[in-house]
């Protein structure tokens, strides 16, 4: 059974109910056929409920937001998730004779097959420019229709020069999606930028469909920083024939892709050899409001679902389309703008332009109507060695799909989309391989089983003297609650040991709403009452830190100071050895931290954490801890950091700098 | 070479670490500063190692630019570290400091020049044929650095090469006679005929 109920929750109660409903957006834990199995209530991030509401992917949960609820999905149609998917050869742009772009049967196989979960891409036979392989959801068959639910994760990866598509493209009248593969060479010739396609390209952007009005001061959810050029109100939402995904050819410049001509803004996450993840997630939503409207007006006012005011997370975007039996309703009318406010309004648009406004040619009063439509969001997850960063949006918040495309001088339905990748690169020797996972990506990493590496790249050295430039900052987004310390190791990696000396200016606690909790900064010698064991730790090759955060909660601390050495952490302004090393440390004004590389500029006298490596062993760690803080699940946990040395002797960027918490017992 | 900032020639120096120290000194064995004190044993694989840097007694600091270019492995090199990039190539002329390189591909000695570029432009009939920015072409105009001519043009990919936003980032070496140019950032461009 998939309801809940008001009283006597469970968490197998719950487990039971999720199950029932047939969910898949939850952790996959849920599903494991065992009654007896751990059950975290962070297991129920993303799940859905049968009346459109649903839990968040991060953030306080509490057993109240279950009461009364239904596990299940809103949706008209299917329900596909990413164990679902396929790769098939009978929609490949350069399968079958030519064999370019196939699915093989596994990640490492040139051994073409008819249906597998991998498929890779190979520069030989290269018969056409830019082929794509449509993904199934149901045995050979790629077809989602336009009031369908689905979920697809895809492991890329990419190599050099890492210029490939993905995203949904739609049918476009052809009578079977085989003939958008062969005959139509519709999965042949085209590149990202067509408009049968709402696409991102991995050299950094994605092209522009239906999606909210930004302003010049949001920040992107993936990178962490303001976003530039942002689509402007001459062009948002989408324009059949002109937008991404609303024709059967044709190509957008970049004046229509997301964040228009800033086409490198994501590139540091999607164009690289290290492997991500990228999810394509369509919900359909069809929700059945009520609103006042005047006559000649465009404007629905008292807009409410089941009674209440329509709020921000009742799942009505702009774009969505409107419809309504009532007399003098408009036709293709979507959502132009929403105001969420003690009486919720909305203006009416026009579903083919984009712009402008749509009148109620009917009487005035109260009226009930529909908004509907597919919503897209293209997804970015990376796996550290430890578990999964929380997947992010890249790209806007959401995309409306649009209903219809233009061919010729018409305007025609859309029948049904597939999701797809594709190579979008003529003149480059693009490889790659594309895995389709069989679970979304879990949320967070564990960190009190297993040290996590954090660092963010090494930085080849320009000078032999200390290192000038601004620190780089990772952030590890953690499920934990309650009393923990932190945990910070360097470990030795470079062959030759005293060029090893990785520095820490600060660390910063945030939590999901991006409100900071506690900053340490490590600019003076006092106040940040971090402690550092006094011990090499003997460590080995094998990629990991050579102690757990368990062990290391075990251990004893004492204070750190300016005294260095191998065995422990101290505080520097400088070091000493060549091509290793920070000049400074950061500012203890410093606010937010800014995630990604080189954000936090140096303050030469300031000082900073670090390691003496000269005379160290080779692969040993040291580890300091933190006093005691109360973390909650999303919390964020910000590292500002620098790994330079020399360029033939370099540190391993994904075995050096470790972090792990530990449930503090000290006031127990 | 001289100093870019004051003109002083520059010399070369040996940082040195030592048991009790790390310490920058003239060629000679003259000390210039000592660094840090320490205390190593002599057991210690860094005591006893140097490394070759530049310095310039006027401005009296370690440089960090190119100062030489090693013809065998065909690198820039600041001491005995090969630089890649130069990170001020928008503000400082380094590239061209260096009058006397061959070309790689033919041989004859590159000249000083600068560039300028016209962009492919998106147009319809461009957009369906190529992907953006992926294929998409960037002419290159090469000038001479004296006489200010044209010298030839050269179409490279669009991602080839980074545009820079001033003057100085456009200032580059090239060949008179094939498709290869260095430019200020150190990026090496060629294109065959």
């Amino acid at each position: 059974m998939a309801s809940i109920g008001t009283q006597n929750i469970s968490f197998s109660g719950l487990k039971a109910a999720y199950v029932a409903g047939g969910g898949s957006t939850a952790n996959n834990n849920l599903k494991d056929g065992e009654t007896d199995t751990e059950v975290k209530l962070s297991y129920f991030y993303s799940s859905e409920f049968t009346d459109d509401s649903s839990i968040g992917a991060q953030g306080i949960i509490s057993v109240s937001d279950f009461k009364n609820k239904t596990f299940g999905s809103s949706s008209e149609g299917n329900v596909y998730s990413t164990s679902d998917f396929n790769f098939n050869d009978d929609f490949s742009g350069e399968g079958g004779n030519t064999d370019r772009l196939y699915p093989v049967l596994s990640p490492t196989s040139s051994t073409s097959t008819s249906s597998s979960k991998y498929a890779r891409l190979f520069n030989t036979n290269v018969d056409y420019s830019y082929p794509c392989i449509l993904l199934c959801p149901q045995s050979g068959d790629p077809t989602i229709e336009t009031t369908d639910d689905a979920e697809v994760w895809i492991k890329m990866q990419l190599n050099s020069p890492y210029h490939y598509q993905v995203g949904i493209i739609h049918k476009q009248g052809e009578s079977s999606w085989s003939d958008l593969a062969s005959d139509a060479n519709i999965l042949r010739y085209r590149h990202t930028t067509y408009k049968d396609r709402i696409a991102l390209h991995t050299y950094g952007y994605v092209t522009h469909a239906g999606h909210d009005v930004e302003s010049s001061t949001k920040t992107d959810e993936l990178m962490n920083t303001t976003i530039t050029n942002e689509t402007t109100t001459s062009n948002y939402h989408n324009r059949i024939g002109t937008t991404a995904g609303s024709s059967d050819g044709n190509t957008l410049s970049s004046t229509y892709y997301y964040l228009q001509s800033d086409v490198d803004f994501y590139q540091s996450k999607t164009h690289t050899s290290s492997d991500y993840y990228i999810g394509m997630k369509l919900n359909y939503y069809e929700i059945t409001l009520t609103g006042t409207v005047s006559s000649s007006s465009s404007t629905i006012s008292n807009i409410q679902l089941d009674g209440s005011q329509l709020t921000s997370t009742d799942n009505v975007y702009t774009g969505m389309y409107l419809s309504s039996t009532e007399s003098g309703f408009p036709d293709d009318a979507m959502v132009q703008s929403i105001t969420y406010y003690t009486s919720t309004s909305l203006v009416m648009g026009n579903e083919l332009t984009g712009t402008g406004t749509k009148n109620h040619d009917g009487s005035s009063g109260t009226i009930t109507f529909k908004a509907l439509g597919q919503r897209l969001e293209f997804q970015y997850a990376i796996h550290h060695a430890g578990g999964a960063a929380v997947p992010k949006n890249i790209g806007p918040n959401h995309i409306i799909l649009p209903r219809k495309y233009q061919s010729g001088d018409s305007n025609l339905d859309i029948d049904s989309w597939a999701f797809f990748v594709g190579d979008s690169s003529s003149h480059w020797v693009n490889t790659a391989t594309f895995s389709i996972q069989t679970s979304n990506p879990s949320l967070y990493p564990d960190i009190t089983s297993d040290f996590l590496e954090i660092s963010n790249r090494f930085i080849s050295a320009t000078s032999w003297s200390d290192y000038t430039g601004a620190y780089d900052v990772s952030e590890t987004e953690i499920g934990l609650s309650g009393s923990y310390r932190l945990y910070i190791g360097i470990k030795i990696t470079s062959s030759v040991t005293y060029y090893n000396d990785i520095c820490i200016a600060g660390v910063q606690v945030l939590n999901s709403s991006n409100s900071i909790k506690e900053t340490w900064i490590f600019n003076t010698t006092s106040g940040d009452n971090w402690e550092t064991h006094d011990e090499q730790l003997s460590g080995s090759s094998t990629t990991g830190f050579p102690i757990s955060p368990y062990t290391a909660s075990g251990k004893s601390y004492t204070g750190i100071s300016t005294s260095s050495g191998v065995d422990k952490f101290s505080y520097a302004s400088s070091t000493s050895s060549y091509y290793t090393g920070a000049a400074g440390g950061i500012s203890g004004d410093t606010g937010t931290f800014t995630v990604g590389n080189g954000k936090i500029s140096q303050v030469g006298s300031a000082n900073y954490l670090y390691r003496e490596a000269s005379g160290s062993t080779a692969y040993s760690g040291v580890v300091m801890q933190s006093p005691a803080i109360t973390l909650a699940s999303g919390d964020k946990i910000r590292v500002a950091h620098l790994m330079v040395g020399p360029s033939n002797y370099q540190m391993n960027a994904d075995d050096s700098l470790y972090l792990g918490a530990y449930a503090d017992n000290s006031g127990s | 070479m001289n100093c870019i900032d004051c003109n002083q020639l520059l010399i070369n120096t040996y940082y040195k670490c030592t048991e009790n120290d790390y310490r920058l000194e003239k060629t000679d064995g003259d000390l210039i500063y000592i660094k840090d004190t320490h205390n190593l044993d002599i057991d210690n694989e860094e005591v006893n190692t140097q490394e070759l840097s530049v310095y310039c007694t006027q401005c009296e600091k370690v440089i960090d630019y190119p100062t030489t270019y090693d013809t065998i492995n065909n690198n820039f090199k600041n001491g005995n570290l090969i630089i890649e990039k130069y990170h001020e190539y928008l503000d400082k002329n380094i590239i061209h400091q260096f009058t006397n390189i061959n070309c790689l591909h033919c041989n004859n000695i590159l000249q000083t020049g600068y560039f300028t570029n016209t962009e492919m432009e998106q147009t319809e009939e461009n957009l369906l044929k190529y992907s953006y920015p992926t294929d998409f072409k960037n002419t290159i105009h090469i000038y001479d650095e004296v006489s200010k001519e044209k010298i030839k043009d050269i179409e490279i990919y669009f991602l080839d090469l980074k545009i820079p936003k001033t003057e100085i980032g456009k200032k580059i070496i090239y060949c008179p006679n094939c498709n290869f140019f260095i430019t200020n950032r150190l990026d090496e461009i060629y294109k065959s005929d």
